[in-house]
């Protein structure tokens, strides 16, 4: 048996020039689309001559099925410049322990699949530091590299992914020396860097979705310091005015829904206006696609977020391409 | 569906988050109770969504719905996983410093608040309890919050984990057995232990080591609730209904939800497409062409082209096959609140509940 070797060059102070790339965060309340969002925007910043990787979390697939593709923990190509790939919590907490832990054999024989399920489950945050540790890799180790000038992460839905955020202070404060100790800090100081980080919220023109929406923009204002983007999703767009019917027109029913959704997206928008500070630049509106086709749905939607650009906005730090001749749109 | 509310114990409505699960599993309940069955609907949904929709303020008890005139009665219960967790501590220490000690620890309160899998549990320890005190016909549980509707089963295996004597044993320093066999599985551990230890400090350790050692005692009714739960769930008198909306997401989850629930041995006996178009969305081709030329004669051109790009792209989901045999489709409702509310989406889910 070996002795325990000294820990990777890594975790103390921030080393000078840190290999990296940007984070742009994408979530939402459960059924807004956070998902053809982070596709879209994963489109939006290849067309800016990016490569770009879209990472989705979690043991299921969705884009896998959704764009026949075979998406695993190396990333699959998917459209020119971006490519697709899934963190399950396992093999991110594998390939952290295997990091931290003696040697690769040992730490292969020591986490049987109980013991690694028992740490998840008895230690909270240790699955969110596994995925964010593996997200800021490339960012706290110069030998850790990843071929992308963004990484776009599908995020989870709001609760589990404050959860997420909040993982590496809470783990810092449980844990208070040792390796664990400094990575959660380092982490969290690397989550709250608004050079580094974007985040992206979705919310759909509903009042239930938008009261979720600004409360978590609130949350990563006063949390994080970083106010986040808000996307309101799938908008119909109305003329001006909306004419009333006699009840008995057949066209009255769609004509009183539409005024409905009128006074929805009015109330809405004007909510998320309202953030003031908590919101970067102004709300972007997406629109409802009327399509079955998820590749119509995602280039109709990354359209939109072309147009609201200038994207990245001026003062965004970090965004140099790869590749030094910008891609084609797509 | 009326064969599903009236001959099954327990209704297990699963869903990922967003798809209305939980006004869902109180229009199943409501058309329960108009079946003249006793229901009790239990949800752990922290948005306080099941209160909202039946118009009611929350209680830690089961409570009788107010203003319900139905053959039947229906009941509404919280599901508090920190007050289960006492339950099975202050029940199973051998001595009040016991519970006392281990209540204190950090790792334990977050076992019963905030650990993967700890919802799960604590909603199938107390639908066990529900469905076994013979106070109630059927029992519908709203099952937690989650990204994919399979989390649900999934959940009791990963804290079970937590709970195996193995587990246990590593912590409290046991070993199993005599000879070589014995001598590994403790060197292995030493090295668990040490990693462990260099990765997050001795203080933690600590603290797990004491966690673990206090679990000892509640672990084994843990695991037997676990078993009986597991156990009503297969049973053929419990019904699983999915429920999902037209995402290609939902779609999706759903094929692979229904092929996991059939390979573990699980019922599922309806899935129910909710806000599947909305109301005004056209019987036929005719209807359509009517509105569309009322919108031009009104002089209203742009608002004709939206019409007729809204209507066929919510025709063209009216014409997709259900996937599933027994599939119920739900219209876009404006805010189902209150039981008058609740009622309608009854008699959408089940047709032929009887005259109003």
């Amino acid at each position: 048996m070996s002795r325990q070797r000294p820990l990777p060059p890594s975790d103390g102070p921030a080393p000078p020039q840190p290999a990296g790339h940007r984070i742009v965060f994408v979530t939402g309340k459960g059924g807004v689309g956070k998902s053809m969002v982070a596709a879209a925007s994963a489109l939006q910043l290849a067309r800016q001559g990016l490569a770009v990787q879209l990472v989705e979390l979690g043991s299921h697939s969705f884009f896998g099925p959704l764009l026949g593709l075979e998406v695993g923990v190396e990333p699959a190509p998917w459209k020119e410049g971006v490519a697709i790939a899934r963190w399950d919590v396992e093999s991110s907490l594998r390939e952290y322990l295997a990091h931290y832990l003696v040697f690769k054999v040992a730490a292969d024989k020591v986490l049987s699949s109980t013991a690694m399920q028992a740490l998840v489950a008895a230690a909270p945050g240790v699955a969110e530091m596994a995925l964010l540790g593996k997200l800021t890799a490339p960012m706290r180790h110069r030998w850790y590299t990843r071929e992308a000038d963004v990484v776009v992460v599908d995020g989870y839905a709001t609760g589990q992914f404050m959860a997420m955020l909040r993982a590496p202070v809470g783990l810092a404060g449980t844990a208070a020396e040792g390796a664990l100790h400094r990575h959660a800090q380092t982490t969290a100081r690397l989550l709250a860097d608004p050079a580094l980080c974007e985040y992206r919220i979705v919310t759909l023109a509903e009042e239930m979705t938008v009261t979720e929406a600004c409360e978590m923009a609130q949350a990563l204002q006063d949390e994080l310091g970083i106010a986040p983007r808000l996307l309101c999703n799938r908008l119909i767009e109305l003329p001006e005015t909306l004419p009333t019917l006699p009840p008995a027109d057949p066209a009255a029913p769609f004509v009183e829904h539409m005024q409905r959704v009128a006074q929805r997206q009015r109330e809405s928008l004007a909510a998320l206006e309202g953030l003031g500070a908590a919101r970067r630049g102004p709300v972007i509106g997406l629109p409802l696609v009327p399509s079955t086709s998820p590749d119509q749905v995602l280039q109709a939607m990354a359209d939109t977020l072309d147009a609201a650009g200038p994207w990245p906005a001026e003062g965004d730090v970090g965004a140099t391409p790869a590749s030094k001749t910008p891609r084609r749109r797509l | 569906m009326r064969a599903l509310i009236e001959q099954h114990r327990v209704i297990v409505c699963t869903g990922s988050g967003g798809v209305g699960k939980t006004t869902t599993s109180a229009a199943l309940g409501v058309a329960g109770a108009m079946l003249g069955r006793r229901v009790l609907v239990l949800t752990i949904d922290p948005a306080r969504r099941l209160w909202t929709a039946l118009g009611m303020a929350q209680g830690n008890d089961d409570v009788r719905v107010p203003g319900q005139r139905y053959p039947g009665e229906l009941w509404a219960g919280t599901i508090d996983p920190p007050r289960i967790f006492a339950g099975y501590v202050l029940q199973h220490s051998p001595d009040r410093a016991t519970a006392d000690r281990l209540m204190a620890n950090a790792l334990y309160r977050q076992l019963s608040t905030t650990l993967s899998g700890s919802q799960e549990f604590t909603s199938l320890s107390r639908l066990h309890e529900a469905a076994t005190n013979g106070r109630y016909d059927l029992v519908i549980l709203d099952t937690p919050p989650a990204a994919h509707a399979a989390d649900f089963l999934l959940a009791p295996a990963r804290l079970g984990a937590v709970f195996e004597s193995s587990m246990v044993s590593l912590f409290m320093g046991r070993t199993r057995g005599l000879g070589l066999a014995a001598a590994a599985w403790k060197q292995g551990m030493k090295l668990f232990l040490g990693a462990l230890t260099s990765l997050t400090g001795s203080a933690f350790v600590g603290t797990m080591r004491d966690f673990f050692s206090a679990i000892d005692a509640i672990a084994p009714a843990i695991r037997e609730t676990t078993h009986a739960a597991e156990q009503l769930l297969l049973d053929e008198r419990t019904g699983y209904v999915l429920i999902s909306n037209f995402d290609a997401a939902k779609i999706q989850e759903g094929r692979e939800f229904s092929e996991t629930l059939a390979t573990t041995g699980h019922h599922l006996r309806q899935v129910v497409v909710n806000r599947a178009w909305p109301d005004w969305t056209p019987a036929d081709a005719a209807q359509r062409t009517r509105v569309r030329q009322s919108l031009q004669a009104a002089g209203e051109p742009a608002l004709a082209r939206l019409y007729e790009q809204l209507a066929g792209h919510y025709l063209a989901r009216r014409e997709l096959q259900p996937w599933f045999t027994e599939q119920v489709t739900v219209p876009e409702m404006d805010e189902v609140v209150g039981l008058p509310a609740l009622e309608r989406m009854a008699r959408v889910l089940v047709p032929d509940l009887g005259p109003a």
